[in-house]
C-alpha cells in the first residue's frame, strides 16, 4: 500500500499528471492517424522526453503507450483503415456497424472495451510486477544467465514455422549487442576504430531506426502499391449517439472478461505480441456469437456489425498493454515490441528495467504502475472528446505526407540524443536492416530481445563461469541453483514442445485420409 | 459528409496477418541464408582477432549465425528454392527514400545548414509518397520543415548541426 501511495504521490505532481494526460491525448490523436502504428507513435515521442525530468517523461510515455492502441480503433471503425495493427479486426465489425448508422455505438463499444481491458491489465501489473521483481532481486549471475536464455527462448518458441529465422534474428541482436567495450576485459570489439561505437551502438537511435524509419519505408512501399492498385473513396459515417444500453453491457461482459484474461496471459509472455491476443480473443468471441446470437432476428451476422467482434479485439489489445510491462519492469524482458521501446525511454534517463528499478528508483517504478491505471481511468472521457472534436481533422491529414513527417521526427529525434550526426546514420542503417529483414521474412522481435538481453547474458555467463571455475553444470545444479534449473527446463520446453506438437499435427493430418471411409 | 481516401482494406491486412508464415523456402530464403552466412562468418573472423577472453562469446555467436545461414541455404537448395520466387514485386520507393534521407544527412554533415536540405528532403519524400503537384508538395514540405525547425531548434533547444552558411540556418 505504501508503494502505491509513493507512486500516487509522484503522479500527484501537477506537471507529471499533466504529462500523463498530454500523453493520452497525443497517443490517441496520433494513433488515430491511419498508417501510424503504436510503435511509430512511441518511437517519435521518445526523443522529446530528453529535456524532461524522468517522472514527467515516463508519465508522458505511459499515456502514449496506453492511448495509441485505443486511438487506432477510431479510423478502423470510421473508415475501415486500422490506425494501428491492434485495431485490425476491430475494422471488420466496427466499420460494418458504423455503416449501418451506429458509428457512435461502435466507437463506444470499442472505447469501453479498451478501458475494461486496460484496467484489468493495470491491476495485473500492480499485482505481479513488484512481486516478481522482489523474487528476481535474489537472482545471482547464474539465475540471470538462465533468465536471459528464458527470455530469448520464449520468443523463439512462439515463432511457429519460422524458428530458424527467429533464431537467426536473435543471434543478430546478440551480436550487435557485443559491439563496443567487452564487459569483462574492456577490449573494443567491432568498433572499426570509431569513437562513436566504443560504448556500443547508441540504443535510442537504434530503436528509432528499427521501428520508426522502417515503418516510414513500409508506409512508402504500401502507398506505391496502393497507387498501382487504385484508390477508392468512402464517405465518413455520421457518429450519432455514443450511448450503449445496460442490456448490451450485460451481453458484452463475458466477452470483456474472457478477452481481458487472454490479453493478460499473452501480455505476460515475453515476445508473444498483441496480435496473438487479438486473434485468440476474436476467435473466442466468434464462437460465443455463433452459439448465442447467430441467426436470431435483428442480430447482425459475424463480420457484419456484431458487437462482440468489436469488444473482443479491443479489450484484448488493451489488456496486453500493461501486462506486457510485467516482464519488462520486473525482469527486464520486454513483453512486446512497443514495451521494448519503453526500455529506450528509461535508458534516456539512466534507468535499467528489471528488479533493480524497484530498489533504486521505487518512486518512478511505482509511478509507472499507477500511471497505467490512471491513464485507463481517464481514457474514456478523453477518447470521447477526441472523437467529437479532432477525429475528422485527423482523417483529413494526407497519408502521402506522413512519410516525410515520420522521417524528420525520427531522424532529428535520433540526432537530438547527444547532438551527434552519427546517430542519424545508425537510425537509417537500422531502418534499412529492419526493412531487409522484413523482406527476407526474418522476424524483428527476437533481434530486439537479443539487443536488450545480450549484455546481461554475456556478463552473467562470464561471471557465472568464473565463480564456478568454468563448470557449465552450475546452471543445472538442483540444490544450489534450482531457479536456474527450472528456467532452463522451461526454456527447453519452449524449444521442444512446438515442433513436437506440429509433428503430431502433421502426422494426424497424414493419417486422417486413410481412416476416412471415402478414402480407404 | 467529407470523404477520405482509403488505401489497403482491413480485410487484406487481416488476411495477410492471419496466414501463417510460409514454410516452403524460396529464392529470398536462399539470399537470406547467404547473407546470414556471410555476416556470421565475418563476425566470427573479426572476433578471432580479439583477446582470448573477449573473443569466445562473439566468436560462438558468429559461428552459430553462419551455421544457421548454411542450414537455410541447404534447406532452400534441397527444396529447389531457386525455382520459386515468393517475394513481392519490387518497388523503387524504399531504395529511393533511403537515398534521399542519406543525402539529407550528408548535406547536414557537410555544413549546408538545416533549412534548405530539410526542405529538399521533404519535397522529394512528399513527391515519392504521392503528394500530387510540385507546388502542393512544396507547400507541405515548407510547412513540415518549419514545424520541425520550431519543434527541435526553438522548443526543445536542440543544437542543429554546424553550418557553413549561417545566414541560411
Amino acid at each position: 500500500m505504501d508503494q502505491i501511495l509513493l507512486g500516487l504521490s509522484t503522479l500527484g505532481n501537477p506537471v507529471v499528471a499533466a504529462m500523463l494526460l498530454l500523453g493520452v491525448v497525443a497517443g490517441m490523436v496520433v494513433g488515430s492517424i491511419p498508417g501510424i502504428n503504436d510503435n511509430i507513435t512511441f518511437a517519435v515521442f521518445i526523443p522529446f522526453s530528453f529535456a524532461m525530468p524522468a517522472d514527467q517523461a515516463l508519465a508522458l510515455m505511459v499515456g502514449i503507450y496506453c492511448a495509441a492502441a485505443v486511438g487506432g480503433a477510431i479510423p478502423a471503425i470510421m473508415i475501415r483503415v486500422p490506425g494501428t495493427a491492434s485495431a485490425l479486426l476491430t475494422a471488420v465489425d466496427g466499420n460494418a456497424m458504423a455503416r449501418s448508422g451506429h458509428a457512435g455505438r461502435a466507437l463506444s463499444i470499442a472505447l469501453t472495451s479498451s478501458v475494461v481491458g486496460g484496467i484489468a491489465s493495470s491491476i495485473v501489473l500492480l499485482a505481479f510486477a513488484p512481486t516478481l521483481a522482489s523474487v528476481a532481486l535474489r537472482f545471482g549471475y547464474v539465475e540471470n544467465t538462465a533468465l536471459a536464455i528464458l527470455g530469448l527462448s520464449s520468443v523463439v518458441g512462439l515463432l511457429s514455422g519460422a524458428v530458424l529465422k527467429g533464431l537467426a534474428s536473435a543471434f543478430i541482436g546478440l551480436l550487435v549487442a557485443t559491439i563496443g567495450f567487452s564487459p569483462t576485459t574492456g577490449f573494443p570489439r567491432y568498433t572499426f576504430d570509431s569513437i562513436d561505437l566504443i560504448e556500443g551502438v547508441p540504443f535510442v537511435p537504434l530503436l528509432v531506426g528499427l521501428f520508426g524509419v522502417a515503418a516510414m519505408f513500409e508506409l512508402l512501399d504500401e502507398m506505391h502499391r496502393e497507387r498501382a492498385d487504385g484508390l477508392r473513396a468512402t464517405a465518413l459515417p455520421r457518429i450519432g449517439s455514443m450511448r450503449i444500453g445496460r442490456a448490451l453491457m450485460r451481453r458484452l461482459a463475458p466477452v470483456w472478461a474472457l478477452s481481458s484474461v487472454i490479453g493478460n496471459l499473452i501480455g505476460l509472455l515475453p515476445g508473444a505480441g498483441m496480435l496473438m491476443a487479438i486473434f485468440l480473443s476474436y476467435d473466442q468471441a466468434a464462437r460465443r456469437h455463433r452459439r448465442h446470437f447467430a441467426g436470431k432476428p435483428g442480430e447482425a451476422a459475424w463480420g457484419e456489425g456484431a458487437p462482440e467482434g468489436i469488444a473482443a479485439p479491443e479489450s484484448a489489445n488493451n489488456a496486453v498493454t500493461a501486462s506486457s510491462m510485467v516482464p519488462l519492469l520486473s525482469l527486464g524482458i520486454p513483453g512486446n515490441s512497443t514495451s521494448a521501446l519503453f526500455i529506450g525511454a528509461l535508458a534516456i534517463h539512466g534507468m535499467v528495467p528489471g528488479p533493480l528499478l524497484f530498489a533504486q528508483h521505487a518512486d518512478i517504478a511505482w509511478m509507472i504502475i499507477v500511471a497505467f491505471l490512471v491513464a485507463n481511468l481517464v481514457m474514456w472521457p478523453i477518447a470521447y472528446l477526441v472523437v467529437r472534436t479532432v477525429s475528422r481533422t485527423v482523417f483529413a491529414i494526407p497519408k502521402e505526407a506522413m512519410a516525410g513527417v515520420i522521417a524528420l521526427l525520427c531522424l532529428m529525434g535520433a540526432y537530438a540524443d547527444g547532438g551527434n550526426l552519427f546517430n542519424m546514420w545508425v537510425a537509417l542503417c537500422a531502418g534499412s536492416v529492419a526493412w531487409a529483414m522484413k523482406l527476407a521474412g526474418i522476424p524483428l522481435g527476437p533481434a530486439i530481445l537479443g539487443l536488450v538481453l545480450g549484455p546481461q547474458l554475456e556478463s552473467s555467463l562470464a561471471n557465472s563461469l568464473t565463480i564456478s571455475g568454468g563448470d557449465w553444470l552450475v546452471f543445472l545444479d538442483p540444490v544450489g541453483h534450482p531457479i536456474s534449473l527450472g528456467m532452463l527446463v522451461v526454456s527447453l520446453a519452449l524449444w521442444v514442445v512446438p515442433p513436437l506438437l506440429r509433428y503430431r499435427e502433421s502426422r494426424g493430418r497424414a493419417e486422417a485420409p486413410s481412416t476416412h471411409p471415402a478414402n480407404p | 459528409m467529407s470523404s477520405v481516401n482509403v488505401g489497403a482494406s482491413a480485410d487484406a491486412k487481416a488476411e495477410a496477418l492471419a496466414v501463417s508464415p510460409p514454410l516452403l523456402p524460396s529464392r529470398t530464403d536462399l539470399a537470406a541464408g547467404s547473407a546470414l552466412l556471410f555476416l556470421g562468418a565475418g563476425a566470427g573472423g573479426l572476433a578471432s582477432g580479439f583477446d582470448a577472453i573477449s573473443r569466445t562469446y562473439p566468436l560462438v555467436l558468429g559461428v552459430l549465425l553462419a551455421s544457421l545461414g548454411g542450414v537455410l541455404i541447404v534447406q532452400s537448395l534441397i527444396a529447389g528454392a531457386w525455382r520459386t520466387n515468393r517475394s513481392r514485386a519490387f518497388t523503387h520507393a524504399v531504395p529511393s527514400a533511403c537515398a534521399i534521407v542519406a543525402a539529407w544527412v550528408a548535406c547536414l554533415a557537410g555544413g549546408l545548414g538545416f533549412v534548405l536540405p530539410t526542405f529538399a528532403m521533404q519535397w522529394l519524400l512528399m513527391r515519392l509518397g504521392g503528394v500530387g503537384g510540385p507546388v502542393r508538395a512544396a507547400i507541405y514540405a515548407a510547412l513540415v520543415s518549419a514545424a520541425g525547425y520550431t519543434l527541435f531548434a526553438v522548443a526543445l533547444g536542440v543544437r542543429l548541426p554546424a553550418t557553413l552558411v549561417p545566414w541560411l540556418v
